[in-house]
């Protein structure tokens, strides 16, 4: 066996020997995703049944997390993008505008934009939302209930005992398959 | 004799006594941290309140109060409930009351007919569900499904006329002679119709030659009812006012303001409901602060009917209608019932 041929035979069996740990690392990692997909499509996650919620605040005091997992979301298709949103409006505003002193939220966590005449949009800002339902309560009395309380899932940390759950005195908490975590109002409007 | 400790010549019974006074000492601190131990833990417990009994315990900042709002002074209150009618539907959507004062109830997939006395007369069953209704002289019922308008005439063969299209929400039907009013409120439009179901012509459409701002629906709850002469009387919630249209589609005049006193309408779409009276007067009914209120006919307010005590919280889609006596036919979804209110003699 001339050194060319040690070198291409050397080459020849690393590829195969290589090929072969490849063939059972991707093997492998098939088998880990297909297990790990089998297994997250049995998985469960918390969440509040819109239908069911009352906003009594207990989502905000009742989380372990400081602050709340759970969140106020806005649908959209749902909403009226009232002038005078009384999700964002306090009940006897001094002024339709965006003025600190004529809004509900407690911790100005709603963005107001004007659209055209007489449209507005409202959106939620989640960094500043503690989730107690003042605007969820104002929404549903008045409006279209577009605003409402959801888990939010990039921070739930999904405990086997949820302290909202077991806190919540409209037993809204359910557990919704992991595939679709969120119980959102545009899905029925 | 006493024992004596020879090593250190005293009593043998001291030392004994100092050691049980030593460990006496140990046991009551021990006993003192138990029990501080067990009284915070207690405490804890107490306090943790794991099923939400106690509520939220937030500031009064975050707690949404509407109380004031949803009493009535009483001597605004102007009526009071004569009668109650249990539809037995599970969803009520709309009420008429005919020429004979029989009372008409849409609702699941039928129209049922009570005479005054609120005994049940007959049903009319649909094949969909119906969203509101009203009866011609003739005693013909116009019901309007969720697109299109079905005519149930007393003896001959039910019509169906044309779907109004897929964003269609009918919410309202008035008659008036030959005339049949459609409020379609997924399409911001009253329909005037002729009684063979040919569109005459749209009513309320934002026109700025003719000064009309349009009907502006955030929630499909447009109303219409026929006043005397001519008149149709459309609400317009989004402007939380009511309007006055020709047949032919004229805006005549207005009345109404937003306001959560009960001079105005509250909240972000209301009225919800609207009867005129053969005074020329008005009813309206609201939703968010469930309210039904009379006003006279320059739209001025004169009483309330049944203020927010008199329904549960939440309640929306209040219908409406008068008899000839002069009583108030309320359609209260969450009861499922009708309510009726009579107005109060002086000495009530």
């Amino acid at each position: 066996m001339s050194e060319q041929e040690k070198q291409d035979g050397l080459t020849r069996r690393e590829f195969i020997r290589n090929g072969a740990r490849g063939a059972m690392l991707v093997g492998l990692g098939a088998a880990a995703g297909g297990l790990i997909a089998r297994s997250r499509s049995g998985d469960t996650v918390w969440q509040i049944d819109p239908d069911k919620c009352i906003a009594c605040g207990n989502c905000a005091t009742y989380c372990v997390l400081k602050p709340s997992a759970v969140k106020c979301v806005h649908a959209f298709g749902v909403c009226g993008y009232c002038e005078l949103c009384f999700g964002f409006f306090d009940l006897q505003p001094a002024g339709i505008d965006a003025g600190a002193e004529n809004q509900l939220c407690p911790t100005g966590a709603i963005r107001r934009r004007f659209v055209e005449e007489p449209y507005y949009e409202y959106k939620i800002d989640e960094r500043l939302c503690i989730g107690c339902g003042k605007c969820v309560e104002g929404c549903s009395t008045f409006g279209n209930s577009a605003l409402f309380l959801q888990v939010r899932h990039d921070r739930c940390l999904n405990c086997n005992e949820c302290a909202i759950a077991a806190a919540c005195p409209a037993d809204a908490f359910r557990r919704v398959p992991a595939e679709r975590p969120y119980l959102l109002k545009g899905d029925k409007h | 004799m006493r024992l004596m400790d020879k090593r250190r010549g005293i009593p043998a019974c001291h030392p004994i006594v100092t050691r049980l006074a030593g460990r006496s000492t140990t046991g009551v601190i021990i006993a003192v941290v138990i029990a501080a131990a067990v009284a915070a833990a207690v405490v804890v417990i107490l306090r943790s309140d794991p099923t939400g009994r106690g509520g939220s315990k937030l500031g009064e900042e975050f707690v949404y109060d509407d109380k004031e709002y949803r009493r009535t002074d009483p001597a605004l209150v102007n009526y009071k409930e004569v009668g109650r009618i249990e539809t037995g539907f599970q969803t009520v959507r709309g009420i008429a009351v005919g020429g004979d004062d029989g009372i008409y109830v849409a609702g699941d997939r039928a129209v049922a007919v009570f005479d005054r006395d609120g005994k049940d007369v007959r049903r009319i069953t649909l094949d969909d569900s119906p969203q509101c209704l009203a009866v011609a002289a003739n005693g013909a019922v116009y019901v309007g499904m969720i697109d299109h308008v079905e005519v149930c005439p007393p003896h001959r063969r039910r019509a169906k006329w044309d779907s109004l299209g897929e964003r269609a929400i009918v919410t309202s039907v008035a008659v008036s002679g030959g005339n049949v009013f459609v409020a379609d409120s997924g399409n911001s439009v009253v329909l005037r119709y002729d009684t063979s179901g040919k569109i005459i012509s749209r009513i309320g459409r934002a026109d700025k030659s003719k000064d009309i701002p349009g009907l502006l629906v955030r929630r499909p709850c447009v109303d219409v009812a026929v006043g005397g002469e001519g008149v149709l009387w459309v609400t317009n919630p989004g402007r939380w006012r009511v309007e006055a249209y020709s047949f032919d589609g004229d805006l005549k005049s207005h009345w109404g303001r937003q306001s959560e006193n009960i001079e105005g309408f509250c909240g972000c779409c209301n009225p919800t409901a609207l009867v005129a009276l053969p005074d020329g007067g008005f009813v309206t009914g609201e939703k968010g602060l469930p309210r039904v209120k009379v006003y006279d006919d320059c739209g001025l307010f004169k009483s309330v009917v049944a203020g927010p005590e008199a329904f549960a919280k939440g309640t929306v889609g209040l219908d409406l209608a008068v008899d000839s006596q002069g009583r108030i036919i309320v359609l209260d979804p969450v009861a499922k019932a009708v309510r009726v209110f009579a107005k109060k003699k002086d000495n009530q």
